[in-house]
């Protein structure tokens, strides 16, 4: 009995053993199939076997834009045998930390495309790759082809980090039933009178917002920047507090602690949430102004409310002596990242992208983003004159990019503290949390010394 | 020599082959833990000596980080909205979920369906329950305030009011209160209902009888379900990332939010790690003193 029991016991045993052994022997195979796997990869990425040079690019898009580069991604793979682009969008909500772990794990993608203000951030802790080098030959024109504004955006410390492979600016949208409900028969042509119309705009009820009139929310600071003149970044310093053009920007925002701020908000996200996360009751014809990119009236508004009567005009010129018409410029940049693997092919596909000696594929596909391009040169192909033909408002954006007095929020190693100050800050004033000295102050301390 | 006597009785080699072979089964726990856990929390406390940003090498900064946060006005705005969070949150989610379980602890028809319902809340994916609680707590189409309008009453800003986004993020986690609601009804359901019936016979009214009775019982319960809360709100992060971003005005600007924004946003990992530290030993300390006073209000049976 006791052998027999001995013996079950090392049978058991043996058993335990070999499922263990089986477990680890699965675990082994399966990081063996991941080692082959990446292995492979590795082999196609520096172009082996075939011949061909696998690109990983990044970028945060979703939904019908995230479609929309896909195509133009099957055109280059089309136009390029020797180079396959290989797409991923990741989460625009975190899709910067993604970049930045991707980068400190050694594996990161090829291109990356940028919105957001971080080419300085990301340019001065090595995160990206200077592309100066690869602007020799044939990409020696490459700086000055491109607005002097669009190559501004993707440049720090005189060297170029981001390729734009599209443009933004805004301008100031009208909604015409809304003027006409209030006896206003054309647009503003002068601030005052822009503020006088929208005051007049507003509905309220109760502590209910109804109609908004015109509201810069608490991310719009860049949007009025050179309108105001108010743009304060010289020799590596923030300093907003002792700037005239600050000041009359900060007090202009100060001017709508008038309207509750949680009842404009409240009311601004929740059509947000029903107009499909734009969160802007412009598109939904309850907004009377709104200062905003083109493709608000080339895709939100054809979505949200297509019979919405709307018009363009340039934003008129702030009081104090600031910029006539100009506007805030930014776009979508293309970057290589520390630690790419194939950065020469990666810099074929941004040119590509950017329309660099490829500006009429460039023009279309201008039109099928609702975007602007980064160069006067595709601005000038047939594609993208007959789309601004066809699409009257379109042709102030599209001069608008002309405008010498346009500006970037600017490059500098301390974006991202400076944005999420100015957000703060134009909350504080706009709730009377601070007064507008106050909040120029903290946008300082914390653009500073982060 | 006794020593290794016993050391061998004790670990004789049928007994080493066993702690062997229970060793291997937990090994990927282990590695788990010493590569996903102990490895970055320890690394974490050298980074908080460092200016760090992920992509470069670490630089040595000594003390710098803990003097800087030490005046960074954003560091204790976020360290207020936590403790402000946190004190209104634990006891009132501890009251509502005790509360909870004692109804549900009832003999009453439709039992099940009322649990169910109690607990439904903690299943629902937290992104869904933000999103959901935005609407209701709209300040012009929310239904809260619809139905404050109702009563003639003006229903506040809520989560776009630097005065109520803090107590509209307590409210969502007492709505959330169905796990420890869970907890307290099986340590309800483990108190003799003898205790009741002789405190009872005693002279105790309903009051007396949860007060001298039932908390006393529960004690072990609740003294966990603190800690945990404690924790959790402490590390509140989820809910303000979806649903205010820190703000108004940084009324919502929590702990976690500010680390992460620091950690993944600004690039400071050394800051971040700072932060991390700083956290750990106010939950450590938190905690510890909690254990220590519960010789004094937690009863366990068996003990005397």
């Amino acid at each position: 009995m006791r052998l027999i029991g001995c013996l079950r016991q090392s049978r058991r045993r043996t058993r335990t053993v070999g499922i263990l052994g089986a477990c680890v022997m699965a675990v082994i195979g399966l990081s063996a199939c991941s080692a082959i796997s990446s292995t492979t990869s590795s082999a196609s990425n520096s172009g082996g076997g075939k011949g061909v040079t696998t690109v990983v690019y990044w970028n945060m898009w979703s939904g019908q834009y995230a479609s929309l580069i896909q195509k133009l991604v099957n055109q280059f793979n089309a136009a390029h045998p020797t180079i396959h682009v290989q797409m991923l969008t990741v989460p625009e909500a975190n899709g910067d930390a993604k970049l930045l772990s991707a980068i400190a794990a050694g594996d990161p993608p090829d291109v990356f495309t940028e919105w957001n203000p971080e080419i300085g951030t990301y340019a001065s802790t090595g995160a990206i790759q200077s592309l100066n080098k690869y602007e020799t030959g044939q990409y020696k024109g490459l700086a000055s082809w491109m607005y002097p504004v669009a190559a501004q955006w993707g440049t720090y410390n005189g060297q170029l980090y981001g390729l734009p492979m599209s443009m933004s600016n805004k301008e100031l949208y009208y909604n015409k039933t809304i003027l006409k409900s209030i006896g206003v028969s054309t647009p503003p042509t002068t601030f005052a009178q822009l503020m006088s119309d929208q005051a007049r705009a507003w509905k309220i009820s109760g502590s209910r917002v109804q109609q908004i009139g015109f509201y810069p929310p608490g991310d719009s600071w860049d949007a009025f920047t050179c309108g105001f003149n108010a743009n304060s970044y010289t020799g590596g310093q923030y300093s907003l507090a002792s700037s005239a053009g600050a000041k009359a920007e900060m007090n202009f925002m100060a001017e709508f602690k008038q309207y509750s701020y949680s009842a404009v908000n409240g009311f601004t996200s929740a059509y947000g949430s029903v107009s499909g996360g734009s969160e802007n009751p412009f598109d939904m014809g309850k907004q009377a102004f709104d200062l905003n990119g083109p493709w608000v009236g080339a895709d939100d508004i054809p979505q949200d409310d297509p019979g919405m009567q709307f018009g363009v005009v340039p934003m008129p010129t702030p009081p104090g002596g600031g910029k006539a018409g100009c506007s805030d410029v930014w776009g979508n940049y293309n970057v290589i990242p520390k630690g790419a693997k194939n950065p020469a092919a990666a810099w074929t596909f941004m040119t590509w992208m950017a329309g660099y000696h490829n500006a009429a594929w460039a023009a279309k596909t201008m039109t099928l983003g609702a975007w602007l391009p980064p160069s006067p040169q595709i601005a000038s192909q047939p594609a993208f004159t007959s789309w601004i033909a066809a699409n009257p408002y379109l042709k102030v954006f599209s001069d608008g990019m002309n405008n010498a007095g346009n500006d970037i929020v600017p490059v500098s190693p301390h974006e991202t503290a400076y944005e999420n100050a100015l957000t703060t800050a134009v909350q504080d004033v706009e709730t009377g949390a601070k007064s507008p000295s106050q909040a120029l102050s903290y946008i300082d301390s914390q653009g500073n010394n982060s | 020599m006794a020593a290794r006597t016993l050391g061998t009785r004790r670990f004789g080699t049928p007994a080493r082959r066993r702690l062997r072979t229970g060793l291997l089964f937990v090994s990927p726990w282990i590695v788990g833990f010493l590569a996903f856990t102990l490895y970055p929390f320890l690394m974490t406390f050298f980074y908080s000596f460092t200016n760090y940003d992920i992509v470069s090498n670490a630089q040595w900064v000594g003390l710098g980080n803990y003097d800087h946060l030490i005046h960074d006005g954003l560091f204790w705005t976020a360290l207020w909205n936590t403790g402000f969070y946190t004190v209104l949150e634990v006891p009132l989610s501890t009251v509502v979920a005790i509360a909870l379980a004692m109804l549900l602890n009832m003999k009453v028809r439709g039992l099940a369906v009322y649990r169910t319902i109690f607990y439904l809340p903690t299943v629902v994916p937290i992104v869904a329950s933000s999103i959901l609680w935005l609407w209701l707590f709209n300040p012009s189409f929310g239904i809260i305030n619809d139905l404050l309008t109702d009563v003639h009453v003006a229903g506040p800003g809520w989560m776009f009011s630097t005065l109520w986004a803090k107590p509209t993020f307590v409210l969502l986690g007492i709505w959330g209160s169905g796990a420890p609601m869970v907890v307290y009804l099986a340590a309800l359901q483990g108190v003799p209902k003898e205790m009741y019936e002789v405190a009872q016979i005693e002279g105790a009214n309903a009051w007396h009888r949860i007060r001298y009775v039932m908390l006393p019982m529960i004690s072990p319960a609740i003294l966990f379900n603190v800690i945990l809360a404690l924790v959790a709100c402490l590390q509140y992060f989820t809910q303000a990332y979806i649903m205010t971003q820190g703000g108004p005005d940084n009324s919502t600007l929590f702990y976690s939010l500010y680390l992460y924004q620091q950690a993944f946003q600004d690039l400071h990992l050394g800051y971040a790690s700072a932060m991390a530290w700083i956290l750990f030993v106010i939950v450590l300390v938190i905690t510890l003193l909690l254990f220590r006073s519960s010789s004094r209000w937690v009863y366990y049976a068996g003990e005397d």
